[in-house]
């Protein structure tokens, strides 16, 4: 498996845990962007690998851009429940250390770089809210 | 609110008077200058007319890799076609202002989106393409960086510098 692939399985794993964001979207954390998958399913967390490279002068370690993309039906859900869920997203990912040994994979910084406006998607009837993460993983 | 894009920014922590300030707004003019030049090229691509695109499917879907069919590169430039997203950019210099004993200014280039409402969905993404941030795209750059860094260090000599990218609204 990929650093990259490891990376998105162990925020997939971290954010389908969690209580909070799991009330939301149940296990509907797509490790693609949402424009991949064949019928998506929602509410759902995508995650977009922006792009990746390997960290200077450290072996093996590699830096990467993460998007997390937050999708709810706005029918049902309201802003508040998009900022609701960003918040518990930021929390569990934001600066926090981890390492997942079953894959191989720890992280050495996650930052969250910048996070775009609460959108309105005609294409799928989803309040949309982007962040991007900036990690760095071994 | 405008989709702040790419930003050079510059910093200095010494002595400073009035003349200088004109300067140092001089400088970050031509920086900006620049680096709107360089948004511009990476938004104006005309070598796919809106047909063609439609005809492709949807290129920008992450169907085809991360970074969709790949018709660029970087595969982030975007086509000029109505003209309407292009003419929505703004760029500008903010300061110098001193605060808290430093010496700040900052150029910039953006988008507007209450002009142009899919600006948004071009920069972060939709539930059908992938995010193309060319603003990021261009100030993060290489080229870019090494040419601005070079221009700032040469006529802004003491002071730090930074690059950033789209920010959080």
């Amino acid at each position: 498996m990929s650093p990259e692939l490891k990376v998105l399985e162990k925020l997939r794993s971290v954010l389908i845990n969690d209580t909070t964001v799991k009330s939301y979207i149940k296990d509907r954390v797509y490790t693609a962007h949402i424009s991949s998958i064949d019928r998506p399913e929602y509410p759902a967390i995508s995650l977009h690998l922006m792009d990746s490279k390997a960290a200077d002068n450290v072996p093996d370690m590699t830096g990467m851009m993460v998007q997390v993309d937050l999708w709810l039906p706005e029918k049902t859900y309201s802003v508040d429940d998009v900022l609701t869920l960003y918040a518990r997203v930021r929390a569990l990912l934001h600066k926090q250390n981890l390492t997942d040994t079953s894959i191989g994979v720890t992280f050495g910084q996650i930052l969250e770089s910048a996070t775009g406006p609460v959108m309105f998607d005609e294409t799928n009837g989803c309040r949309h809210l982007p962040a991007r993460y900036r990690i760095t993983a071994i | 609110m405008p989709i702040s894009g790419g930003e050079t920014v510059a910093k200095n922590i010494k002595s400073f008077g009035g003349g200088f300030l004109k300067h140092v707004k001089v400088v970050m003019i031509e920086v900006t200058a620049d680096l709107d030049k360089e948004v511009t090229k990476n938004m104006s691509l005309t070598d796919h007319t809106q047909k063609e695109l439609t005809a492709l499917g949807h290129p920008y879907s992450d169907r085809h890799g991360s970074e969709g069919m790949k018709l660029h590169d970087p595969y982030w430039q975007v086509h000029k076609q109505s003209g309407k997203l292009l003419r929505s950019k703004e760029s500008g210099v903010v300061g110098p202002s001193i605060s808290g004993g430093a010496l700040n200014v900052r150029g910039f280039v953006k988008l507007n989106e209450v002009d142009v409402e899919y600006a948004n969905a071009i920069i972060w993404g939709n539930g059908r393409m992938i995010p193309r941030d060319f603003l990021s795209g261009s100030v993060n750059d290489k080229a870019f960086q090494d040419r601005t860094v070079s221009y700032l260090k040469k006529n802004l000599r003491d002071f730090v510098f930074g690059f950033k990218g789209v920010e959080t609204q």
